[in-house]
């Protein structure tokens, strides 16, 4: 873990409403390792798409972050102002959405979003030598070049997340942060988009975040996993640790919840409860009301940086009770 | 390219029955309009069989619609495709002489009202989008409300005092200088100024334009700034601005670009609109700086029961709105790639 491309030490985010505080992210640490892919999986809402936002620090308004440090090939992303941001978005970490039809400015053809994210970064390439990287980069996504004077709704939904792909790399930026990139997509092409993901992944040496609620997604691609609940990390491992041996009851429940066609149930696994309301959660673990361990200690404290066999996970199970 | 021009002429198709059921309504519509053409003509205390003779004369002894050829219907809707709107009452000549004569004026005004309107209200509409929730976006917001709700007629005084009077800068009144002859062409006096080399002409018309345009630019801005600033806020919480932004696009190119070009269908909409209804004529801009437009003209048409007149400014102004408004589809479709039949 010394050699980290990005890591993430005590972030806060918080979003002002009228009826509270949201803490979307709450004293989140973790950090991605050069060249791996580290799934960040948790429910809807649980605050894993404004952390990715964060790290280019893209929260949509009013979010802030209020506390932490994030630290990008040792430089903290926190002290750079909006002009230095935009120097950073794109040749050094860029983002792969996921809905890719709403993502492309339906407007403008697709050569242009290229040509401009280009421009915006590199402002003595000519626009031949542009073209010419552009058409190599989209026929190595097997897409035709001929299609890139095309329009963002001519093309397929499977076409249109290369596209996206293709807009991520065109600049070679070294991280990559894809929030729920395959959304949008049947499993068919999913199952390619995965495979041309992995490819790439191996071929530019990339560092991808892969945000996602699909852990088979996470299964395939990642090589570590960490798991968000209620704004926070409760656990973080490599992906088979984790799989074969999950630690914290809210994993536990998750990977019960995952159909298992070797196994003869007659139902699936479902947690009770639903997440907590971010505004006003509830004191302690976050997880507590729903959790089949509950002790009593839970209700009252909170459970940090606990570590057990080498492996982070946010839980009193495994220790830090007297802490 | 081939998509575009079939949609074109599918639009261009479906104007034809549109001008059929316009050319029924405004007949039938004039038609029950209380009064009688005739005695407002005439005089009330007429002799009965002059208002026969020239009842007669006019075709309106016919019936107004019948399973014959020869009605009033049938010699309207002839005319109509002859060109032919009918004999001003007053004026003893044809409608379209005195439309010839009038809408030049009122284009021209329009033209250059709509101008100073759409250029300033998007740019400053968009400006305050951008930078939302500033000093800037609160005065652009309450200038906007404000030119809206002002009465144009005050304003045009106010500008006649001020700029007219007071520094004597502009003229207040007519299209032309006194001095200036004006040589016809088109009846554009700028255009015509141009196309005959006269740019003494150009210049006093241009001048005499800047007090009524900026008048009645600055009311309809109101509407540019407000729609504006509303769409492009909508627009700026799409994903593609969020996308742009994470490809390190400038925000000046993300606003100003992508936002403003999605944003700007719903403004094509209203000029579209607010252009036709110009078309009409601004009747209290044109009366403020006695401007020869349409607006005089439907109201001295009223005022003399002018029916041919009235009827043949209707047909005309109609079939404007139904050319501007099939020039905005086109434009949609130009604009905005998903547009298609």
């Amino acid at each position: 873990m010394d050699d980290a491309i990005l890591s993430i030490t005590g972030l806060s985010i918080h979003y002002p409403t009228s009826t509270g505080i949201v803490k979307a992210v709450d004293n989140v640490s973790f950090s991605l390792p050069r060249g791996k892919v580290v799934g960040l999986v948790g429910e809807s809402g649980c605050g894993k798409s404004t952390l990715g936002l964060a790290i280019l620090k893209l929260m949509r308004p009013p979010g802030e972050i209020v506390a932490g440090k994030i630290l990008l090939d040792g430089e903290n992303l926190i002290d750079k102002d909006e002009a230095q941001m935009r120097r950073i978005r794109g040749p050094k970490v860029s983002m792969v959405f996921q809905d890719p039809m709403t993502s492309l400015n339906p407007l403008i053809r697709l050569d242009r979003h290229f040509l401009e994210t280009i421009d915006a970064h590199e402002r003595n390439v000519g626009k031949d030598d542009a073209m010419a990287r552009i058409n190599k980069l989209v026929e190595h996504l097997g897409i035709s070049s001929s299609r890139l004077r095309e329009f963002p709704h001519e093309l397929s939904g499977g076409m249109r997340q290369r596209i996206m792909i293709g807009l991520a790399l065109i600049l070679n930026p070294k991280l990559i942060i894809a929030d729920e990139p395959t959304n949008s997509l049947d499993v068919i092409v999913e199952a390619h988009f995965l495979d041309l993901l992995k490819g790439l992944q191996k071929e530019y040496n990339l560092t991808i975040l892969l945000i996602t609620h699909n852990m088979g997604i996470v299964a395939q691609l990642a090589d570590r996993v960490a798991v968000m609940y209620a704004g926070r990390i409760v656990e973080e491992a490599g992906v088979m640790d984790l799989f074969a041996r999950p630690l914290h009851p809210y994993t536990k429940g998750l990977l019960s919840s995952i159909p298992n066609i070797e196994v003869d149930q007659m139902r699936l696994y479902t947690m009770p409860g639903s997440p907590p309301d971010l505004t006003d959660p509830p004191p302690g673990c976050p997880f507590h009301p729903r959790c089949p361990n509950k002790m009593s200690i839970c209700d009252k404290k909170t459970p940090h940086d606990i570590i057990t066999d080498g492996r982070h996970v946010e839980c009193f199970l495994y220790g830090g009770k007297d802490a | 390219m081939r998509a575009l021009l079939s949609y074109i002429l599918t639009r261009i198709l479906l104007t034809i029955p549109m001008i059929f059921i316009l050319l029924t309504l405004v007949f039938f519509i004039i038609r029950v309009m209380p009064g009688d053409p005739v005695k407002s003509m005439l005089g009330a205390h007429a002799p009965k069989e002059t208002m026969d003779e020239v009842r007669h004369q006019l075709g309106l002894d016919k019936p107004i619609i019948d399973f014959s050829t020869n009605n009033q219907f049938v010699d309207y809707m002839s005319a109509f495709f002859h060109g032919d709107l009918g004999q001003s009452l007053w004026y003893r000549v044809p409608v379209t002489e005195k439309i010839a004569q009038y809408f030049p004026a009122t284009l021209e005004l329009s033209f250059f009202a709509l101008l100073f309107a759409v250029v300033f209200g998007v740019a400053t509409g968009a400006f305050a989008a951008h930078k939302r929730k500033s000093a800037a976006d609160y005065s652009i917001r309450l200038f906007g409300i404000t030119s809206y709700s002002i009465p144009v007629f005050w304003l045009g005084l106010m500008l006649q005092m001020i700029f007219g009077v007071a520094f004597d800068w502009f003229p207040i009144a007519g299209r032309i200088g006194a001095r200036v002859s004006p040589q016809v062409i088109t009846g554009l006096y700028v255009v015509d100024g141009i196309i005959t080399l006269n740019f003494e002409q150009v210049a006093s018309a241009l001048w005499h334009l800047v007090l009524p345009s900026t008048a009645l630019g600055l009311i309809l801005c109101g509407i540019f700034i407000r729609l504006t600033r509303a769409n492009m806020l909508g627009v700026l919480k799409q994903d593609y601005v969020l996308a742009a932004n994470a490809r390190g696009i400038p925000k000046r190119r993300v606003v100003y670009k992508h936002a403003l070009k999605n944003a700007f269908v719903p403004i094509l909409t209203m000029m579209g609109l607010e252009f036709a209804y110009l078309m009409s004529g601004a009747v209290l801009t044109e009366t403020t700086f006695s401007w020869p437009g349409m607006g005089s003209f439907l109201v001295e048409s009223v005022n003399y029961r002018d029916f041919p007149a009235l009827q043949g400014t209707i047909i005309f102004i109609a079939l404007l709105v139904m050319g501007i408004s099939l020039l905005v589809d086109i434009l949609y479709a130009i604009i905005d790639p998903r547009v298609r039949y």
